[in-house]
């Protein structure tokens, strides 16, 4: 059946074989534009309205569901407001997304982030204060004892009244996802609904995760850090709120920031000191299969510092401390350090764990967000940064007085998820599966497959992408297993951000696969190697106006064999797609302000920042793909 | 009957809550004091419009800032008189909470009846903002449902809202810009070759979105293609189930052969009478509450603080 070529479906269902089908959990439209070797599907899985407190202190008046309309195209204001309730300012993409999802802090009122954050009125506060002068004595009460009373007597017997009072924003939470939805065949816009579990280790290190729900199946309320402050028990009650509910519930949770965990978002101890069975690290893998690589609060990646130069690229959007905390309290945090819970070296522990216990508990694939506090999802732009969750304007020759945000913040990126459609039991299933990558806020195309079988050619095949679905696996996956004498080959396939009429896009210079692996000894290592494009081609921006020079790529492939494979190694791939040099966000202001370094009469007061030491004026935008692990046969 | 009007003990009863009611009355409608912002206060709001957006406020947009202040603390109070802070689940909560960090000892009720004492409640900005959120949701009680005729008025507002654009099906071979300079000039020698075939899988430079296309509008192609595709595109009104070209795109040319296309239409009233109602019920939400603050602002009058 396979000589019929001159039939494009034939031959699609030919080469992949039978397509595995998208399982559906839920009754809409059929999809008109369904793709069967997948499409790439923009978004952005973390995303803050005015129920986080911590936004709505910053008089953040975005509803979800004015943040998923703004998702798609829409007009949203900002504050300031007048009294009529008319924004000052407004906000739209250039690009709209493809699917977002709200998750404002389960716990309603954000009380847990507040004492970390000095932007917040409540900041300054007896309780914030006594929070942070004895963080330890503090946690203890706040956690301890009143989880351990559970929900408190007057709650009710089984806390109901208490619930009663949360279950009202969790309903339009619902609703607005369910209105934004578009369930007709044209399958324009995909909403999920999904909340933020605000947890904090004992010393203050961030625990956050996201969760996602599949479809409007979904636990009665969010279960927040107040109902337990283990993460154990996060999946506990995902396990028994939703899964074992047999009513199409279906969730994942997406760990994000484990730059600032100081290690312990990805600990064999849970918060409370009790280490985790192995039953626990199985529920852990089953619904923590993807992490955010990247958002407003830094990259956590890769480390760069004292012992690990080599890989310039980690020095991309790190925080200059590994706990929120650092920010306001230099004491109670230290400069990031190698082992804080960057996820090239978490993936080397799940190796470790795979070879000591046959459990891979830290399996997880990439995708990036924004974080943002002003129902904005998806503003990436480094022209366009409003800030975190306090500014929301381009940044304009009229800003003389400062950054609209702290130095180290950044605009955040984007989740992609290769889907067959765009519902959302086909980007669940995406997500599920991590095939996924992030990017750091421009929108280049990457393909990524592992396998024995692909053939150096593929890059000049026309229809690469069903052979490779054929001999190989996508990101995120395992590799199949390995022949006597065989080994592993990838394909990696990049497409520049073609951008928009007003912002063209950067065109790409490299790409890089990093490899990380454990050997025999249980020793970790990672290499990262040059696989296509060029890192000397000269490309450079000019820090004075921001202008690009030199040239790029607007396409890269290359089938790549790894030179130095043991098939005894446990072992992870992942590609990193980087472009050339550009501006980045603050550099942005300062040139638009005439900040000339080397002429301190052109630094107007409140931007002497953009000279300091820690200012780096210019980036390199980046995709990091889902890795490809490879497990050896048991012998 | 007559025996029971003339009872002392009624008209006492009578009288009393006539003092009561009337009491009530006059409290509700009591002009009452508010302490006017301090120079610190004035000062922060200044500040944090200039970090949001990076401009002076003008003195306009100053006596808005301290005005949305004043409201706020109005609505605070308001949460205060109607004793939000001992009925409301979560603030008693956080208060519960608040006791446990200052050390309170007692039985639940105990604790809260302290943690008021202490007046806890006013300096916790969580419990401030739950309170105003209440008052908030006070304001906006109507259940009232919209006419036809407004939401219709809201549909013809926005009109280019409920456009759904064109979509077209397409297939596409892809001449890389990367491999040499002329992509163009490969396209138009493929051009002929292809004229006549219904399909091909052989021609051109691999593409990494592919060969078929189903159902994209131009916006989409701009986000895929590149806008000088879809300016080609539209310009060009491409010629159904003929191979036309070069199309310029951001990464070379392409030939492109349209296979369907559905036209642009208007959704109809009725399929988004849905969306038209969430929007009319958030105008109308703001608008009660707006009405609910001019009220409120006749009662108070704004006293100069202890400060000045």
């Amino acid at each position: 059946m396979c000589r019929y070529r001159g039939v494009v479906s034939l031959l699609l269902v030919c080469l992949i074989g039978p397509l595995q089908a998208i399982e559906r959990t839920e009754s809409r439209e059929p999809c008109k534009r369904v793709v069967p070797t997948k499409m790439p599907l923009f978004g952005d899985t973390h995303v803050h309205t005015r129920y986080s407190l911590d936004a709505s202190t910053q008089d953040t008046r975005t509803t979800p569901r004015q943040a998923y309309e703004f998702a798609r195209g829409a007009r949203i204001g900002i504050q300031p407001w007048t009294d009529e309730g008319k924004p000052l300012r407004e906000l739209k993409l250039n690009r709209p997304l493809d699917f977002a999802v709200v998750t404002d802090h389960a716990e309603l009122l954000g009380e847990v982030a507040m004492c970390q954050n000095p932007e917040l009125e409540g900041y300054s506060s007896w309780q914030c204060r006594l929070y942070r002068r004895w963080p330890r004595a503090a946690f203890f009460l706040f956690n301890t004892k009143s989880s351990a009373g559970g929900r408190l007597g007057l709650c009710g017997d089984d806390g109901q009244h208490c619930k009663a009072a949360a279950a009202g924003p969790w309903q339009e939470m619902q609703q607005a996802a369910e209105s934004s939805y578009d369930r007709s065949e044209r399958c324009e816009f995909t909403s999920f609904i999904g909340y933020e579990w605000t947890g904090a280790s004992e010393n203050l290190a961030n625990l956050h995760r996201n969760v996602i729900f599949r479809n409007a199946s979904v636990p009665a309320l969010p279960f927040s850090f107040v109902d337990d402050p283990t993460a154990r028990g996060l999946w506990n009650a995902l396990e028994r709120d939703c899964l074992d509910q047999d009513n199409g519930c279906d969730a994942l949770v997406i760990p994000h920031n484990s730059n600032l965990s100081d290690g312990y978002m990805f600990n064999l101890t849970d918060a409370d000191g009790v280490a985790l069975t192995d039953a626990d690290l199985a529920k852990r893998s089953r619904l923590e299969r993807l992490v955010e690589v990247m958002q407003h609060k830094g990259s956590s990646e890769c480390f760069f510092g004292p012992g690990q130069m080599e890989d310039e690229l980690c020095a991309f959007e790190q925080l200059p401390y590994d706990k929120f905390s650092g920010k306001f309290m230099k004491l109670t945090s230290s400069e990031p350090e190698p082992n804080d819970g960057f996820l090239r070296d978490v993936l080397n522990d799940g190796l470790l764990l795979q070879q000591s216990k046959g459990i891979n508990p830290y399996k997880m694939g990439f995708i990036a967000s924004t974080d943002t506090h002003l129902g904005a999802p998806g503003a990436v732009e480094e022209s366009n940064f409003p800030g975190h969750g306090g500014a929301g304007e381009p940044a304009s020759v009229e800003s003389t007085k400062g950054l609209p945000d702290d130095l180290e913040f950044n605009p955040g990126g984007l989740a992609v998820v290769w889907a067959e459609e765009n519902s959302r039991d086909a980007i669940f299933e995406g997500m599920q599966r991590r095939e996924t990558y992030g990017t750091s806020g421009p929108r280049m195309t990457v393909r990524f497959f592992g396998g024995a079988d692909l053939q150096r050619e593929l890059c000049v095949s026309p229809d690469f992408v069903e052979q490779a679905y054929q001999k190989g696996v996508p990101m995120g996956s395992e590799l199949a297993e390995m022949a006597e004498g065989e080994y592993p080959r990838f394909l990696v396939s990049a497409l520049m951000d073609p951008g928009t009429m007003d912002s063209p896009g950067t065109p790409l210079q490299r790409i890089q696969i990093i490899k990380g692996w454990v050997d025999a000894a249980g020793e970790k290592h990672q290499r990262v190697y040059e696989i296509a494009g060029n890192p000397d081609n000269g490309a450079t921006v000019n820090p004075m106006n921001c202008r690009q020079s030199g040239e790029g790529y607007k396409h890269l492939c290359r089938v790549w064999s790894d030179p130095s494979f043991d098939p005894s190694h446990n072992a992870y791939y992942y590609a990193r797609v980087v472009e050339n040099p550009s501006c980045r966000w603050s550099q942005q202001i300062c040139v638009a302000n005439g900040v000339n370094c080397s002429n301190p009469g052109t630094v107007p007061e409140g931007l002497e920042i953009c000279c300091s030491d820690e200012h780096r004026p210019d980036i390199q935008e980046r995709a990091w793909t889902s890795p490809i692990w490879y497990t050896p046969k048991e012998s | 009957m007559k025996a029971l009007i003339r009872q002392p003990a009624l008209h006492f009863i009578l009288i009393g809550l006539f003092l009561f009611f009337y009491q009530g009355y006059r409290e509700e409608n009591a002009l009452r004091e508010m302490e006017a912002l301090d120079s610190d206060t004035v000062q922060r709001l200044q500040d944090d419009f200039i970090r949001q957006t990076g401009r002076l406020p003008t003195p306009e947009h100053m006596e808005l800032l301290i005005r949305q202040e004043l409201d706020s603390r109005m609505l605070y109070a308001e949460a205060l008189r109607r004793n939000f802070h001992r009925d409301d689940q979560v603030v008693l909560q956080r208060l519960l909470r608040d006791a446990d960090f200052l050390g309170l000892e007692g039985n639940d009720e105990e604790k809260i009846r302290a943690a008021i004492e202490l007046g806890v409640h006013e300096s916790d900005e969580v419990i401030r903002r739950r309170m105003i959120q209440r008052m908030e949701k006070h304001a906006q009680t109507s259940t009232d449902a919209p006419t036809d005729n407004e939401l219709k008025k809201l549909y013809e507002e926005e009109q280019a809202r409920w456009l759904v654009p064109a979509r077209y099906t397409f297939q596409q071979v892809f001449f890389s810009a990367d491999r040499d300079g002329f992509p163009e000039q490969r396209a138009e020698r493929h051009l002929t070759e292809l004229r006549g075939e219904a399909d091909v899988t052989e021609a051109g430079d691999p593409f990494l979105h592919g060969r078929q296309f189903a159902a994209r509008s131009l916006q989409d192609m701009t986000y895929m293609f590149g806008a000088a595709f879809s300016d080609a595109m539209d310009a060009a009104g491409p010629p159904l189930g003929e191979w036309f070209g070069p199309v310029p795109s951001a990464y070379g040319a392409h030939l492109v052969r349209v296979e369907d296309v559905q036209p642009a239409r208007q959704r109809s009233f009725d399929e988004v009478k849905p969306k038209l109602v969430a929007i009319w019920r958030e105008q109308e939400q703001r608008i009660q509450l707006q009405n609910y603050l001019a009220e409120l602002r006749k009662r108070y009058v704004v006293v100069e603080g202890r400060d000045s």
